[in-house]
């Protein structure tokens, strides 16, 4: 979705409050991996 | 990692922004703290931006705001934004509720502002500009947010489903 100045921005839209703990636990993964 | 956290006034987006923050270990920045000066006044543009682009600078961060008149300073130190975008009902009642606690307690928003939520402000007849009431302003976002949010999903099916030349 991201184009042009913000090309290297990942979106992400979390619809529900259930949704958190995952994206949480995904980005933290996906740090320690970085 | 460098994370901006959007979505209307009342949406969770300062919880989950300092919930993210925490697991991740690297600072909370938060907009409206870095925006608001004493008795409610307002930075302009000129001394605002230097302040967040110093707040950026560092390697890692966790930005819980909107005001999309930065865009440019924060998207363009971003790698990622994550919308906060929960139902109308859940995001009216959360910041009815928070306003109303604020108010009662009379909760210094800011440190050093002296900035607090009041009844009056709370008002749906109260001006944006003027009374700080963010219940309005979360029933309009959220509303404007789902409807182009449809608009845009409405529009990319519609471009997929083209048949190729």
């Amino acid at each position: 979705m991201a184009s042009g100045h913000y090309a290297h921005v990942e979106f992400v839209r979390v619809r529900s409050p259930k949704e958190v703990d995952a994206l949480i636990q995904n980005l933290t993964n996906r740090d320690k991996q970085a | 990692m460098r994370v901006n956290v959007i979505g209307t006034s009342g949406s969770g987006k300062s919880s989950f922004a300092k919930q993210l923050a925490g697991a991740l270990r690297i600072p909370y920045l938060e907009m409206d703290r870095l925006y608001w000066k004493p008795n409610w006044q307002e930075p302009k543009d000129e001394e605002f931006f230097p302040i967040l682009e110093q707040a950026l600078s560092g390697d890692a961060w966790v930005l819980d705001g909107n005001y999309t008149r930065t865009t440019h300073i924060k998207w363009q130190r971003a790698d990622l934004v994550i919308w906060i975008d929960y139902s109308l009902l859940l995001t009216v009642y959360r910041v009815i509720k928070r306003s109303i606690l604020r108010a009662w307690t009379k909760q210094e928003l800011w440190p050093g502002t002296g900035n607090c939520e009041s009844f009056a402000r709370l008002s749906p007849k109260t001006p944006w500009c003027c009374g700080r009431s963010q219940i309005t302003p979360a029933i309009g976002t959220n509303l404007r947010n789902s409807w182009q949010a449809g608009i845009t999903h409405t529009l990319s099916s519609f471009v997929c489903v083209l048949p190729k030349r």
